[in-house]
């Protein structure tokens, strides 16, 4: 069961049982779920939760699956239907002190933080805050797009949205985003 | 071009995945991935999940509900093959012993069930089947080709184009040429009568195919009642009767008429054959079905026998060898008189029948 297989075939072979078959498909799909994850919830611990429930959810429903889209379309909209459901459970979901460190990077002004004489290491880390800071529903569509690779249909699948509302949710986190890069 | 035309430029530039600038920098994040261990859980889960596979499962178990019932049928075929043929010759027997009893119990203003022309009925599976313990023993040798089973007919409409079932004066004839047979053989007393025969069916038994199945020898039965009139009538001549009259005897008394406007009166016992050794007490058991139904068919003084008058003695119906064996259970129930009476009335009955020593002296 080799790479030439697409995950959509994958997914069925193991639905009749073929265990390599998952083990590849596994692998393809373990980092990337796993950072959306970890950048939707910031915290590690609830991450493995939700990584682990996930794939859970996908073997128990293997039964069910129907190629009607993308793999890894239907993987992550489990796992953001299990997001939902832990910011619904968990609000707020930063603390304190994650909260102010954010914050306190927001404030800065731009003439103070040039990025041009930032560092490489500099400019990961303000991206990194700047997801932190996004609103949650316009964190998980730039996620979905930058690290899944979805396009506005397929995010609109995975999220329940329209695609105009993410489009729109796309548009305000380039804007801010851009903000904390400020040419 | 305007601060908002840039922006829409390059917000449509990272829908096309072509802001390389902000997908670069986002790739240069660390990328964190699961650790082992959780790795492990989830491969542990997809295991455990593909070993219930309900879809397997179901594959695996779709064929147990069709091999259950295969094998059932099988055993119950098998248990079938196993007591079949003794539980249908048991009905087959007790068919005939009820046929027989019938016969011998004709209606009180009858006077006999002689119908000398009556019709043929092919011959009845219970006959062929009665011989079916006796195997290669049957007194009717086997035909090179075995007929084909007839079916049972109950009502024949018309008589059977190559054979006419013996007359009573036929049987008569019969009965004394098989009487001057065993004379003549100087068998011991208690033999029973198909005995008799016994060396022309040991020679016959000899032959190559004479080890007939049971089956075989039921149809060899058939065949011998639907034989030709010419090598019945030379059949009967030979040897007296055993199997080929039974039959015949029991299809005649099956196909004819009840009710009887018969034709010829009843024959009188008086003219009965001479002396027969008594055949012992019958006991239907498996070891022994076949003598059994030999000695239903056999005895040729028995078909006399019910063509005498009857007596008030409840025994009368019975075989003659029946008769002494209830006789004989009189005397061990230490009904001694009664065992005399019925003795006499025995003695009236078949004033010719030889009686076993253990019984002739009884007064």
């Amino acid at each position: 069961m080799g790479d030439a297989y697409s995950d959509e075939k994958l997914m069925l072979a193991y639905a009749n049982g073929d265990l390599r078959a998952f083990d590849t498909l596994y692998a393809r799909c373990r980092g990337m779920l796993y950072r959306f994850i970890l950048r939707s919830v910031a915290d590690r611990a609830s991450s493995d939760e939700l990584f682990q429930e996930t794939w859970s959810r996908l073997i128990a429903s293997r039964e069910r699956y129907r190629v009607e889209a993308k793999f890894s379309t239907w993987l992550l909209q489990i796992a953001h239907n299990l997001i939902i459901d832990g910011f619904r459970r968990a609000r707020p979901q930063a603390g304190p002190e994650e909260t102010e460190i954010v914050m306190s990077e927001l404030d800065i002004p731009d003439n103070e933080r040039p990025e041009q004489v930032l560092t490489e290491f500099e400019q990961r880390r303000r991206l990194q805050l700047a997801l932190d800071g996004l609103p949650e529903e316009q964190r998980e569509a730039f996620l979905l797009r930058v690290e899944s690779g979805l396009g506005l249909v397929e995010i609109a699948q995975v999220t329940g949205a329209g695609q105009e509302t993410v489009k729109s949710r796309l548009r305000y986190a380039f804007a801010k985003i851009r903000e904390k890069f400020a040419e | 071009m305007s601060g908002n035309e840039q922006f829409e430029r390059d917000f449509e530039s990272f829908l096309s995945e072509e802001d390389s600038r902000l997908a670069a920098l986002y790739r240069k994040l660390p990328r964190p991935e699961p650790d082992a261990k959780l790795d492990a859980a989830v491969l542990a889960m997809a295991r455990r999940a593909a070993a219930a596979n309900p879809r397997a499962h179901a594959r695996a178990t779709r064929w147990i509900p069709a091999l259950s019932a295969a094998a059932v049928v099988a055993l119950a075929a098998g248990i079938g093959f196993r007591i079949g043929p003794t539980v249908w010759q048991e009905r087959d027997r007790g068919a005939l012993q009820k046929s027989i009893d019938e016969y011998a119990a004709p209606p009180a203003t009858s006077a006999a069930p002689a119908a000398p022309a009556a019709p043929m009925k092919t011959a009845p599976s219970a006959d062929a089947d009665a011989f079916k313990d006796k195997g290669a023993e049957s007194p009717v040798p086997k035909p090179a080709t075995p007929p084909e089973p007839q079916p049972r007919t109950t009502a024949a409409p018309a008589p059977a184009a190559g054979y006419a079932a013996p007359t009573k004066p036929q049987m008569r004839e019969s009965f004394r040429k098989t009487e001057d047979a065993a004379r003549r053989a100087d068998t011991p007393a208690p033999q029973a009568f198909p005995q008799i025969e016994a060396p022309e069916q040991e020679k016959k038994s000899a032959q190559p195919g004479a080890a007939a199945t049971a089956a075989d020898a039921g149809n060899a039965q058939v065949a011998g009642a639907i034989a030709p009139q010419d090598t019945l009538d030379e059949k009967r001549d030979q040897r007296p009767s055993a199997a080929a009259e039974a039959p015949a005897l029991k299809m005649r008394e099956e196909s004819a008429p009840k009710p009887v406007a018969a034709p010829a009166p009843p024959p009188v016992q008086t003219s009965a054959p001479a002396p027969v050794p008594a055949p012992p007490p019958v006991m239907e058991t498996p070891e022994n079905g076949g003598a059994a139904a030999e000695s239903m068919l056999a005895p040729t003084a028995a078909k006399a026998a019910r063509m005498t008058p009857r007596s008030k003695d409840p025994n009368a119906n019975l075989y003659p060898e029946h008769w002494l064996q209830n006789i004989r259970t009189m005397l061990q129930e230490r009904k001694r008189d009664e065992a005399a009476r019925s003795l006499a009335e025995f003695r009236k009955m078949y004033p010719d029948y030889h009686l076993p020593d253990d019984l002739r002296d009884l007064k």
